[in-house]
């Protein structure tokens, strides 16, 4: 009789165990399935995908900036037969330069703003880890600074900002302009007198004083030479028009 | 034994699969993104072409290609904040409150230019096509900074009352910025917040001097 019933309990827990070896082994296939296909295969495709895509970009960038070239030229010539065409082509470089449709230099700054680097944060410091990180509103700040500064034109990782480029909270990333996100570092590229940029960052009301407080790096350096490309996104009226003067 | 060692099992087969299922969304997202990049890209070649293509068919005619200037000026300083522009949209006011402690009538906090920044960032994120705070048109330049007790927009001094105002969908604009926990919510806190929509908004042009003294083309004009 035990040994009848040593042999139930044995068959019981072979049950089990195959039941759940059956279980994992079919999950098992079935994870491969996906995990094969997607991160390799797919992972690949999407890569293949994304370089296609990035050189093509660069092929329509260069296109672009020849049709540019090519209208800046007729723009030339018409204005040499215009009244007052020199103010004319000025005044289409002044509002490509404000409307960001235009590739610029000039002198200026690069700041870099980058997360507080973990292996020099104290084990008893007293903060949150919130306070180490770059949030959007420091970069709203930054920018704000710099416009007040009497930036010209302002770039965050190679976007222009326009008047109605928005930096906002996207989780882990930053979403800036139209709907670019971005991760730290920071790159924030600026066209003006280059010691007014970097000279109002020394204000005493300046966020530059309590980022570094924190031990975030913020890093500024006046050049000579900085670009900044042009807003490569479209920008359309759907609600405003212009007010029709009568 | 069997238990843990399904457990086990799965345990490391899922960490494999999220980790390259999310890898596949971000490359996903990135090719969409490019995919519209692109898009707009050439959207605005086409209309390159079309304008050097008008430019040549006026070449003979000076009068038409003496309009086709004026009208590409036209258009792009309507892009750059340079045309007075109308539309629905909403108007934000922003304002102390007032308490009353001891007594006496006093307010909780000025407005500060950062709650005015907030608001005008919360507005672009929200499709705004056009912005004015005091009827300053906010354009690519405009600083909204403390100076003392006024904040400057546009190197112009201003002080409570605000009014902020913006054109686009106003449904979006307003929920935009009651949303639970948003900005006119935090704001709300110490500040008098009043957001209508209205179904014409007149928002002026840029009013300053346009100077730029340090910022050059990147290709060689031929001129």
């Amino acid at each position: 009789m035990s040994l009848k019933k040593e042999y139930l309990v044995i068959s019981i827990m072979c049950a089990f165990l195959s039941f759940f070896l059956v279980k994992t082994f079919g999950n098992q296939v079935y994870s491969y399935d996906i995990g094969e296909s997607t991160s390799v295969k797919k992972i690949q495709e999407l890569m293949n995908q994304l370089e296609k895509l990035e050189n093509s970009k660069e092929e329509l960038l260069e296109r672009l900036q020849k049709l540019e070239a090519k209208i800046s030229d007729h723009e030339a010539v018409i204005a040499e037969n215009i009244y007052k065409g020199e103010e004319i082509q000025k005044q289409l470089f002044e509002a490509r330069v404000l409307a960001g449709l235009t590739d610029i230099q000039g002198p200026g700054v690069e700041i870099i703003l980058n997360d507080r680097k973990k292996d020099n944060i104290m084990p008893g410091e007293m903060y949150s880890i919130t306070d180490f990180i770059v949030h959007d509103s420091d970069l709203l700040e930054v920018i704000n600074e710099l416009k007040a500064a009497g930036a010209e034109a302002i770039g965050i990782n190679g976007v222009r900002i326009l008047g109605n480029s928005r930096i906002s909270c996207g989780g882990p990333t930053i979403n800036v302009g139209d709907d670019q996100r971005f991760a730290p570092p920071f790159v924030i590229h600026a066209i003006g007198d280059p010691d007014a940029l970097a000279g109002y960052f020394q204000r005493a009301d300046s966020i530059y004083h309590i980022l570094t407080f924190y031990g975030l790096e913020f890093s500024i350096k006046k050049l000579d030479n900085v670009r900044i490309p042009r807003y490569y996104g479209e920008v359309d009226f759907k609600y405003a028009k212009p007010v029709k003067e009568d | 034994m069997g238990l843990a060692l399904a457990a086990q099992f799965k345990n490391v087969q899922k960490v494999g699969g999220s980790v390259s299922l999310q890898r596949t969304q971000e490359l996903t997202k990135q090719v969409q993104k490019l995919e519209q990049e692109n898009e707009a890209l050439e959207t605005q070649i086409r209309e390159y072409e079309k304008r050097i293509s008008e430019f040549e068919s006026a070449a003979q005619n000076e009068g038409q290609s003496n309009k086709l200037i004026y009208e590409e000026l036209e258009r792009i300083r309507m892009l750059a904040g340079l045309v007075d522009m109308e539309g629905p949209g909403v108007v934000v006011t922003v304002n102390v409150k007032h308490v009353s402690e001891w007594g006496e009538d006093a307010i909780i906090q000025n407005v500060r230019y950062d709650d005015l920044l907030k608001l005008v960032n919360e507005l672009n994120a929200a499709g705004a096509e056009a912005i004015a705070v005091n009827n300053e048109r906010i354009i690519a330049t405009t600083e909204i900074r403390n100076a003392g007790d006024y904040i400057v927009i546009n190197t112009n001094r201003y002080s409570a009352p605000f009014e902020i105002k913006a054109v686009g969908n106003p449904e979006t604009l307003e929920a935009a910025l009651k949303l639970l926990g948003g900005v006119a919510d935090d704001l709300g806190a110490y500040l008098h917040i009043n957001i209508r929509r209205e179904e014409n908004i007149r928002i002026p042009k840029y009013n300053g001097t346009l100077q730029y003294k340090f910022a050059q083309p990147l290709q060689e004009n031929k001129s």
